[in-house]
């Protein structure tokens, strides 16, 4: 048995395209039935007229895509790139700091255990437990109230700052894992270097160890951004439906509007969308890693 | 012909029959060679049951005494918005023995083909039912709905917290309760209390009328907490929420918690819903699926739902055995009250006045 398996194995050896070719085959076979195949229905179904009851009618017309240009459907894709942007600019913030003490840390075996933790629970069941420290009734307001800060509840829940906490807290660990990892990779070598030769600490910061993690903010603010900008979980449950984010007009397109050709329609802007922004993340990122 | 995304996945299916081991899938979905649902003469009682409902809408009591009585295992699946359940069955979620829809979603269902009709010979309690709930304008020969539950979409307040009882639907475009009130989050239910606020139908195709409707709903949106749909209910109780537009049997469960909870009928009218028991033309166990009907036409496991949800039995016979049971809607009230049409095509006017009203 083993002696036909390295018969086998070397054969494929002296053949490195079919090897290749193996190696890839179920991967390949398993995004072409679950990508591929049904992205070409909903890139089929975006092209079609809508059905009077759901679904679709044969025929083909462009109308969901210019529809989706209106100056109403517009205004709520930007102000959802708006949040998502916010969100990701403020995960940075927090997260790079984060990413740092943890790589200089001797003890980073518990400290990523630590950031890794919260996804051991479900993202409804956190966004639903902020609700309980967000509401009127909720442990911040009666810790406020309790302590005579003030004398009424700060309305903290169903507001857009509500769902600018909900998207940081529920992506911050996406932006801190990527800058670790790469913070971590830094050789210490090149800070001392750059000691020794006179940089202050301000421009050790910004010309050395910022650009060489670079690579980790980048993929970072990728992990974060495109999420938040598909997002409506958030939006529903912590900023209580008023705040509608581009996720939700998908969402709703599907379940409530009966209009699956302008819901794939969208969802195909949104994707060329990110998928121009991913570029011009990478180019970015390649830049600045000269 | 209207080519819905489950044909479309059935003939993508079809083309894969080549395939070895597509055969079997199909197998899969019906083991045995029972007649399907909708003949007239059903197979034997099925060892289960799959029920998809509107959550906190039955006594957990029915599900177990139907399981212990006739030896059937119940899964039950709940959905928070009538189009949420429609999109999933249209879909291609099979599987559901027994879904509840509300009046206008068994339009939408029937016209896309999903329902199977109901085969009277296993449905002996349909006496019990009160003729009010029978030919109703989404199923007139009554062959593919038994009602369920009926209720009403009203306004539900704190009595310790308001003083001055709200009537009107002008309530939330009055700064005075701004920021303590919710409106649910339904595009029907919104743009329906400004349709009847305006002396409007709810059920209106005209694009005016709705614009006109969404121009208020983003008035009042500013007084508004949030949208919210059942969960709106441990707000309430809690104090956090105020008033809040919700169904009657909601707010009289919400007020076995917090007794200063009442509810009314606003004078300007609203939404009047009847549900109804249905079974979809895939149900794996339509057997079953009667048997669980004729099992809740029982006078006392219909009381004992009403019981538990706060909402109107369609039971006559049921009625007598609730402690404190909803009445059937006077005739002056039936004169206030509407029930809800499917829109057809005008759907896309309210759905792009529901995103203004979303994003204002």
């Amino acid at each position: 048995m083993s002696l036909v398996r390295r018969r086998f194995l070397r054969w494929l050896g002296r053949r490195p395209a079919l090897a290749s070719a193996t190696l890839v085959a179920p991967g390949t076979l398993w995004l072409a039935f679950f990508f591929v195949v049904p992205m070409s229905i909903m890139l089929g179904m975006s092209l079609m007229p809508r059905g009077v009851y759901g679904g679709v009618e044969p025929g083909f017309t462009l109308e969901h895509y210019r529809r989706f240009f209106e100056p109403l459907y517009l205004q709520v894709l930007l102000r959802t790139a708006f949040w998502a942007a916010l969100a990701t600019a403020l995960c940075l913030l927090l997260g790079y700091p984060v990413a740092w003490a943890m790589a200089q840390s001797r003890r980073r075996g518990l400290l990523l255990f630590l950031v890794v933790l919260p996804f051991w629970t479900s993202f409804l069941v956190r966004t639903f437990a902020m609700i309980f420290l967000l509401r009127d009734t909720g442990l911040i307001n009666g810790a406020l109230l309790g302590l005579g800060i003030v004398d009424r509840p700060i309305a903290l829940l169903y507001t857009p700052f509500a769902v600018l906490l909900g998207l940081v807290y529920g992506f911050l660990p996406f932006m801190i894992l990527p800058i670790y990892a790469s913070l971590e990779k830094l050789d210490p070598s090149l800070l001392e270097a750059a000691e020794m030769l006179g940089a202050r600490p301000r421009d050790r910061f910004f010309q050395v160890i910022l650009p060489l993690s670079m690579p980790g903010v980048v993929a970072g603010s990728l992990l974060v951004f495109i999420p938040a900008l598909g997002s409506f979980v958030t939006s529903d449950l912590l900023g209580g439906a008023k705040q509608a984010m581009i996720g939700n007009l998908v969402q709703n397109q599907f379940t409530i509007a009966r209009n699956w050709p302008f819901g794939s329609a969208a969802s195909f802007i949104l994707m060329f969308l990110v998928l121009v922004v991913v570029l011009v993340a990478r180019r970015r990122g390649e830049e600045s890693w000269r | 012909m209207n080519l819905s995304r489950r044909e479309l996945v059935r003939s993508l299916a079809g083309a894969l029959t080549v395939l070895p081991g597509a055969g079997l899938l199909e197998a899969c979905g019906r083991r045995s060679t029972a007649p399907p649902a909708g003949s007239e003469e059903l197979g034997p009682l099925e060892g289960e049951l799959n029920i998809y409902n509107w959550s906190d809408y039955i006594a957990p009591s029915v599900l177990s005494g139907f399981e212990r009585e006739f030896q059937v295992k119940v899964t039950y699946d709940t959905f928070e918005s009538s189009e949420e359940m429609v999109a999933k069955l249209q879909a291609g979620a099979r599987g559901y023995d027994l879904v509840v829809p509300t009046t206008y979603a068994v339009t939408a269902l029937l016209a896309t083909g999903l329902l199977a009709p109901l085969s009277k010979r296993y449905l002996s309690n349909l006496g019990h039912l009160s003729p009010l709930f029978r030919g109703l304008a989404h199923d007139p020969a009554d062959r593919f709905t038994v009602p369920w539950q009926w209720g009403i979409t009203g306004l539900a307040w704190r009595t310790d917290l308001i003083a001055k009882a709200p009537g009107s639907w002008a309530v939330f475009l009055d700064a005075a309760l701004s920021g303590k009130m919710t409106m649910l989050d339904d595009v029907r239910d919104v743009l329906g209390a400004f349709l009847r606020y305006r002396g409007q139908s709810i059920n209106t195709t005209d694009p005016s009328l709705i614009a006109a409707a969404g121009r208020d709903a983003i008035a009042a949106k500013a007084n508004l907490k949030a949208y919210l749909s059942a969960p709106v209910k441990a707000q309430l109780i809690a104090g956090d929420v105020w008033l809040a537009q919700l169904w009657n049997g909601d707010a009289a469960q919400a007020a076995r918690e917090q007794p200063a909870i009442a509810w009314a009928l606003p004078s300007e009218g609203s939404t009047l819903w009847i549900d109804s028991l249905v079974v979809p033309a895939a149900a794996p166990h339509p057997r079953a699926a009667h048997e669980f009907i004729n099992y809740v036409l029982r006078s006392e496991v219909g009381a004992a739902i009403s019981t538990a949800t706060g909402y109107g039995t369609p039971n006559h016979s049921a009625m007598p055995l609730i402690a404190a049971p909803v009445p059937y809607p006077s005739q002056e009230a039936l004169t206030r009250l509407e029930v809800q049409k499917d829109l057809g095509r005008a759907s896309e006017t309210w759905d792009r006045v529901w995103t203004e009203v979303k994003s204002a």
